[in-house]
């Protein structure tokens, strides 16, 4: 997805610190209208401060975020055309389903009659019109969930953010929601931006995806590209599996300890480390010329459509993705081997 | 105790042998029965039986005591203790609410400190903490002290109903902050932001989410300061002076005073019918919160 020249929501150099930790370092990035973000990255790297201050709950100590290109941070966060859809929910306990959906449009002094109206729409949206008077106790997680999704959406926003979106729901329910999640996203047409710990849900639902790390974005690139174009160690380890290899490019080949020189190309000129996915690397046969390194199979990790077969050159545990055809033995002897664009050159740490 | 509590206990009992069941129940059955039962059945009866000369009570029975609660008189006298009663609650949630949400906001170790500091006048002796709203309050008191340095007063607070509402607030305000802090600590905080989120603004938070979700600790807090308050004559004796009995005078007047112990009972009953009406009010309005909290 290319950002459009004016984006929705621009974010400029943020700092937040709490005591010691710097929790924002230099923040800058830019969101488009009807984009699907992410923003991925593991407990403490800053995720949750960044939602809370776009949700107003956080001010930044430096930067600025303009919405529609005005200021969002001057704008208390009960006046935010920006609601949230909490981790936990959040809903109201002691309202019905209909209620908690109707509580941001009576806030905004919406006339009665339009109120039911959103309401009933947006309920039928989320498929929640049979549980209009139940009480969120009385829902399961899914459905609690979608009271969520449907009280933040009915006020039509300019952008919503969600919170762990699927981090609660068991995996069957999971992917159901996804594709409702992306389905509503297109429906409504509003901006979504997700913020979780978990590639999957990072990966499968978001049209570009900011990795964060520290305080810092590591790398915003499209989901593919992530996989595909790591730029750092970090970005490499946290995203999918790979086998990575630090070392350095001398005479055209890639040279790094416990293994002969490997072959690789002009891009991993200056790297620190290149990474190798699992499904790059092929298990080859005694005879095959191809070959490029000789090792012992050490573990097999079955995984129904594909297995991951764990093994060891030396010192190096390389993964392979194997699709077809029988199994090697634990303890086999088996050769490896990988076209030179497989070996993905990361620059940073 | 809240309702799953009480599930669990049940379930616990439900496992021992009935023997250990009749052996942990007896003694606090008996206890019941001798220091409750006993006493309530003496003032029921009492409230139908004569007054002896001298005090005591005797035959023949006599509905004359309860026909005698309908006396315009003792109905203004238990009309103005439960204005009192309800004033002094008032009060006592108007200052123990927000001190109770300013302990929730602190540092767990600062909200233990908070904690301490609210129920430190339990620690000194009640009839003291008493005497020194009289010091507090007289004519030389502080109070017109600071009164008179900015010009006003002086004001006679002593010796009035007002102070009499202050000094009942001031001795159960701790009652009403404890229970309001505990389901204030309960709140999930992302619900009150959630509705920050929505668009509401604070007094909207304070009337839609805040005060209906902690309503369980607030009925409680109120129970806790009107039920002592109405019964209390210590207070309105010190700090009322004479024209500002509450119906605890009266009955204490009719046992020591009048030696009057069928209408002291009947007073007493009048008085205790009242709160389990409030109490039964209260449990039924627990029981629908019990509803929406899993």
């Amino acid at each position: 997805m290319t950002v459009t020249p004016a984006p929705l929501l621009e974010i400029r150099n943020l700092d937040r610190s709490f005591g010691e930790v710097r929790a924002l370092k230099s923040v800058s990035f830019d969101i488009g209208e009807n984009e699907f973000f992410a923003l991925l990255g593991p407990s403490g790297c800053g995720k949750t401060t960044l939602l809370r201050v776009l949700g107003g709950f956080e001010q930044p100590d430096e930067g600025t975020v303009m919405l529609d290109g005005s200021d969002l941070l001057s704008i208390p966060a009960e006046r935010r055309p920006v609601n949230l859809m909490f981790q936990s929910y959040a809903l109201f306990p002691h309202m019905t389903v209909e209620r908690n959906v109707a509580y941001g449009l009576e806030c905004e002094k919406v006339p009665k009659d339009e109120i039911r109206q959103r309401v009933g729409d947006v309920l039928a949206t989320v498929g929640l019109t049979d549980k209009r008077s139940a009480l969120p106790n009385k829902l399961s997680g899914g459905q609690r969930q979608r009271v969520a999704l449907a009280r933040a959406i009915v006020k039509r926003p300019r952008l919503l953010l969600l919170d762990e979106p699927l981090s609660a729901l068991d995996r069957k329910i999971r992917a159901e929601m996804q594709m409702e999640l992306k389905r509503l996203q297109h429906e409504v047409g509003i901006t979504f931006v997700v913020v979780t710990h978990d590639q999957d849900e990072a990966m499968s639902l978001a049209d570009r995806v900011a990795v964060m790390d520290h305080g810092e974005v590591r790398q915003l690139d499209t989901p593919l590209n992530l996989y595909r174009r790591p730029r750092s160690l970090f970005v490499a380890d946290f995203i999918g599996t790979s086998t990575i290899l630090r070392g350095r490019r001398v005479n055209a080949q890639w040279e790094t300890p416990e293994l002969p020189p490997l072959a690789c190309g002009d891009d991993c000129e200056g790297a620190l480390a290149v990474a190798i996915r699992p499904e790059s690397v092929r298990l080859t046969s005694d005879s095959d010329a191809s070959t490029q390194v000789r090792g012992i199979v050490s573990e097999v990790f079955f995984q129904g459509d594909h297995a991951i077969a764990q093994v060891r050159v030396g010192e190096v545990a390389f993964l392979v993705s194997i699709r077809e055809g029988t199994l090697p033995e634990r303890g086999a002897s088996v050769g490896l081997s990988w076209d030179e664009g497989a070996l993905i050159p990361l620059v940073e740490e | 105790m809240t309702s799953s509590a009480k599930r669990e206990a049940r379930r616990s009992t439900n496992s021992d042998g009935p023997l250990l069941r009749a052996l942990t129940t007896i003694p606090a059955l008996a206890y019941l029965l001798i220091f409750m039962a006993v006493p309530l059945v003496l003032v029921i009866s009492y409230a139908f039986l004569t007054s002896g000369r001298f005090g005591g009570v005797r035959l023949p029975v006599s509905f004359e005591s309860i026909a005698r609660l309908t006396q315009p008189l003792y109905r203004d006298v238990l009309f103005t203790s439960i204005l009192t009663a309800g004033a002094a609650t008032l009060i006592a949630f108007l200052l123990g609410f927000p001190a109770a949400l300013v302990i929730t906001r602190l540092t767990p170790k600062w909200q233990t400190v908070a904690l301490i500091a609210v129920v430190l006048p339990f620690w000194t002796n009640f009839l003291i903490r008493t005497y020194a709203w009289i010091v507090l309050l007289n004519r030389e008191g502080l109070f017109n002290h600071a009164l008179a340095n900015v010009g006003l007063g002086p004001i006679d607070v002593l010796y009035t109903r007002s102070a009499v509402v202050l000094g009942l607030s001031y001795a159960y305000i701790p009652l009403m902050v404890l229970p309001i802090y505990a389901s204030l600590q309960r709140l999930d905080p992302s619900i009150l932001e959630a509705a920050r989120n929505l668009g509401a603004g604070g007094w909207r938070r304070f009337r839609t989410v805040l005060l209906p979700l902690t309503m369980p600790g607030i009925i409680t807090g109120a129970l806790f300061v009107f039920i002592p308050s109405l019964g209390n004559f210590v207070i309105a004796e010190l700090l009322g002076g004479g024209n500002s009995q509450m119906i605890g005078n009266l009955i204490r007047d009719q046992f020591l005073k009048a030696r009057d112990w069928p209408f002291g009972s009947a007073l007493s009953l009048l008085v205790l019918a009242l709160l389990v009406i409030i109490v039964m009010a209260q449990a039924r309005a627990s029981r629908r919160t019990r509803e929406w909290s899993a």
